[in-house]
């Protein structure tokens, strides 16, 4: 079971080449918040890949509450976004897995590769 | 793996009437047009979609434009964020978006972008027996209104900073866009970029989680509401605050001096631009200068760089390329500032030629 939940409770990091992205055109057809769109397509596929979570869910409300920022450092723009999505943790049987709240965090140099991080939100 | 977002898992993107309005849309044009017509213009029919900030420019210059080419062009004005949604679903055939995406985004579906035109964003208020341009306001203090922080127009941090001014004990109405918008993502910039306390609680964002106010749609509906409610506040292109007759303020500038909204003041804002980045990104608030204004909007054209009808592309990129040089004087009569660095326009030209049609063929060549 500690294994299953290794990847989040290990406040994971990872990162995604920017490039043609199923997952950011369609969040951007379904409505979402353009400029957090690429951190959410970051989101998805860490979770399609992780082993012990098996599907990533946010409303409206945690999309409006994601906070953006933009710094510029020697010409270099970076943009930072942190939100807060629901992960559900695989279980041996699958009625018994759980979501849990998981905060991701993107860092998004401007022509170069997205850097995340993921990790649970304590109750 | 299973993948929702709650609210909007059924939410059908705005494009399935849109056939029927691009018909009907293109007839009422069709009818009105009796000049001659160009030979590759008229070939194609033209879709843009997306910001309300360049709304009036745009359909202006289409009007021209359709009257000198015989082209036909539909704009339809939807905010940047649904704007960007019908150029990625390829409902449109170019967006105009004030929230500029970066390369990363670019770089996930295949898009070009580029500057239009640039234009200001201004706080309106309705407060009775204050007139245009007499109130002054800090980018701070602007920030703690929009935080809900200062309940009423007799406030002392706004009686401070205009002890002429006869300001009521009238509750302080904060009118803010519904919809996903560019000029409230500029807006936030500004306010991310005078404002720590608005940087860590809301940051940057196209649409958030407003504390405060009620939520309309369009630069069209928070300058009917502004005007419609006595002590509210908003924030609008300039061009939508002159039209309907509201009062803007004076903002203190990074410089410290108290700018009023102006064609200058843009000019001013825009003279520091660089355009070095990819997709040109830029975002000007808050520059330096005496006179410079500083929450200035940039409207970018988004296209795909694949696109599927040759002559529609061409008939896009002849539409962009009249504006860039025969639409200035429309820009400027309805007080935008237009692009008219021929560096820049040079360079956005050229970079045209990553735009292929069906058959990976350079879609446009220059006619000058």
């Amino acid at each position: 079971m500690m294994i299953a939940l290794l990847p989040v409770s290990a406040n994971a990091v990872g990162s995604m080449q920017p490039q043609r992205n199923k997952d950011f055109r369609e969040l951007i057809v379904k409505g979402e918040r353009p400029e957090i769109a690429a951190c959410l397509a970051a989101a998805i596929n860490y979770a399609r890949h992780a082993p012990g979570i098996s599907a990533i869910r946010w409303d409206d409300d945690a999309s409006d509450k994601a906070l953006m920022k933009e710094s510029e450092s020697n010409g270099r723009l970076t943009r930072s976004i942190r939100l807060t999505t629901q992960m559900r943790m695989k279980r041996w049987i699958a009625f018994a897995e759980t979501w849990r709240s998981i905060e991701v965090s993107c860092e998004q140099p401007e022509d170069g590769t997205i850097r995340f991080s993921v990790h649970p939100i304590s109750r | 793996m299973s993948f929702f977002r709650r609210l909007d898992l059924n939410r059908k993107p705005e494009v399935a009437n849109f056939s029927g309005c691009r018909f009907i849309l293109s007839c009422v044009l069709t009818l009105s047009i009796s000049c001659a017509v160009s030979a590759r213009a008229s070939e194609a029919q033209v879709i843009g979609a997306g910001a309300s900030f360049p709304a009036p420019a745009i359909e202006a210059w289409a009007r021209q434009f359709a009257r000198e080419s015989g082209a036909k062009l539909v704009y339809r004005s939807v905010g940047s964020a649904e704007g960007i949604l019908r150029v990625t679903a390829r409902s449109a055939d170019f967006g105009m978006t004030d929230v500029p995406l970066t390369q990363v985004e670019l770089l996930q579906d295949d898009l070009i972008q580029f500057p239009v035109i640039v234009g200001a964003i201004v706080p309106v208020v309705n407060i009775p027996r204050v007139s245009d341009g007499e109130l002054r306001l800090t980018g701070t203090l602007l920030a703690d209104i929009y935080l809900g922080k200062i309940p009423t127009w007799d406030a002392p941090a706004i009686k401070a900073l205009n002890p002429q001014l006869p300001l009521p004990n009238l509750p302080i109405r904060v009118v803010h866009r519904l919809d996903g918008s560019g000029t409230s993502f500029v807006f936030t910039y500004y306010l991310s970029a005078v404002s720590a306390e608005w940087q860590d609680r809301l940051g940057i964002g196209s649409r958030l989680s407003w504390p405060a106010g009620s939520g309309v749609k369009g630069n069209e509906g928070v300058s009917q509401s502004v005007h419609d409610m006595a002590g509210s506040i908003g924030y609008v292109e300039y061009a939508y605050a002159l039209e309907h007759k509201l009062c803007t303020v004076q903002l203190r500038n990074k410089n410290g001096k108290f700018a009023h909204a102006s064609e200058i003041g843009v000019g001013a804002a825009l003279a520091s631009a660089h355009w070095s980045r990819p997709g040109y990104y830029e975002i000007l608030v808050n520059q330096d200068g005496d006179v410079s204004w500083p929450i200035v909007g940039v409207s970018f054209a988004l296209m795909h760089k694949s696109q599927e009808d040759r002559a529609t592309a061409i008939a896009t990129l002849d539409f962009m390329h009249w504006i860039y040089f025969r639409g200035g004087d429309i820009a400027r009569r309805l007080h935008y500032v237009p692009l008219n660095d021929s560096s820049l326009i040079g360079r956005i030209e050229s970079s045209w030629d990553e735009i292929h049609d069906e058959k990976g063929k350079i879609a446009w060549k220059s006619k000058n």
